[in-house]
């Protein structure tokens, strides 16, 4: 599937399955807004590079035979994206809401667990998604029938 | 005296590296890449039978680098300038700044947000309008048993691809299935 296509289906999805974990999870002495805004930002940031960036490096957007194993490069792949979003969203978080006085280490060890555990449900979902080939089977009939 | 004599010689080096420096070959100009090779013999590759997203004839699409030996590969080894590399890493430097001048940014933040964020929109219009598929999905088709294609068939050799594709025109897809449904063949 064209990636581009993908980016804002991809980045809803994430959004939806994220949000609510960050405005449950993150430390009561972030207010609402900030916590909707972490839901959408945060993703923001780091989603270009996991949709876009890290699928060519890892020969995944235009998958060319000669590159070798194409399960193992996902695999490879999925390593590297599950890592870096929710490391640099932690660093995110930290620059822009962390460096105000009196944050203690407990809030901030659990924002950073709300953003892992965030992270760690959008993925799960996703592969559960891919695992059952939700969108061949289920969203491309659909968006078809919209066109028809 | 010396001075005369020292700046004769540094006139006459002048004009012996310049005369040299005129006479110098010409560097050997790099080898034209050759056009790639057409790749021969029995492979395995992906295969996949799809209805296409307009009526016309069956095509039998197959992507270049299956027929090419070496032809500039995709992907990891298109380097730091592969379209996505730079628009990912675009889009992502535009909304990390965005959110930050939104958060710190005082009396001109909102500007240099929305500034950014068309930023980021023209960015994911460019490469969008550069790297759109056509707005049709294509789906898979499966053959029902004892159907047949005779006739025509064109041949599509694609830029960039993953495997060969066979399109299958909607109306067959639809007598296919009719097919498998009543048992019977149906003309398109």
């Amino acid at each position: 599937m064209n990636l581009w296509i993908f980016f804002p289906i991809g980045y809803t999805f994430t959004v939806l399955v994220e949000t609510p974990i960050l405005l449950l999870l993150l430390s009561r002495r972030h207010p609402l807004s900030r916590r909707l805004f972490a839901g959408f930002w945060l993703t923001l940031c780091t989603y270009p590079i996991v949709v876009l960036v890290l699928p060519a490096a890892f020969g995944l957007a235009t998958p060319d035979p000669s590159l070798g194993d194409l399960e193992f490069r996902r695999i490879a792949y999925l390593v590297v994206a599950e890592t870096f979003a929710p490391v640099a969203e932690c660093v995110l978080f930290y620059v822009a809401f962390h460096s105000e006085p009196g944050v203690t280490r407990g809030e901030m060890a659990r924002d950073f667990a709300a953003i892992v555990l965030a992270n760690l449900a959008s993925f799960g979902l996703g592969e559960l998604i891919y695992a059952t080939d939700w969108f061949q089977n289920v969203a491309a009939p659909w968006l078809r029938s919209l066109g028809t | 005296m010396t001075l005369c004599r020292n700046l004769l010689a540094v006139a006459v080096a002048l004009v012996i590296a310049s005369a040299a420096g005129a006479n110098e070959a010409v560097p050997p100009q790099p080898p034209k890449p050759a056009a790639p090779a057409l790749k021969l013999g029995l492979r395995e590759v992906p295969f996949q039978v799809m209805a296409a997203p307009r009526d016309g004839e069956i095509t039998l699409v197959v992507p270049a680098n299956l027929l090419q030996e070496a032809a500039g590969k995709q992907g990891a080894d298109a380097g730091f300038l592969h379209p996505l590399f730079l628009s990912g890493v675009a889009l992502t430097l535009a909304f990390v700044t965005g959110g930050f001048v939104l958060l710190r940014g005082g009396r001109h933040g909102k500007t240099i947000a929305a500034a950014t964020v068309l930023v980021a929109a023209l960015v994911v219009g460019y490469a969008a309008q550069a790297n759109i598929a056509p707005p049709a999905i294509p789906y898979p088709v499966k053959f029902p048993t004892g159907v047949r294609f005779d006739g025509k068939l064109f041949l599509e050799v694609a830029p960039e691809g993953t495997g060969v594709k066979l399109l299958v025109p909607p109306s067959r897809v639809i007598a296919m299935e009719k097919m498998a449904e009543t048992g019977k063949e149906v003309k398109p």
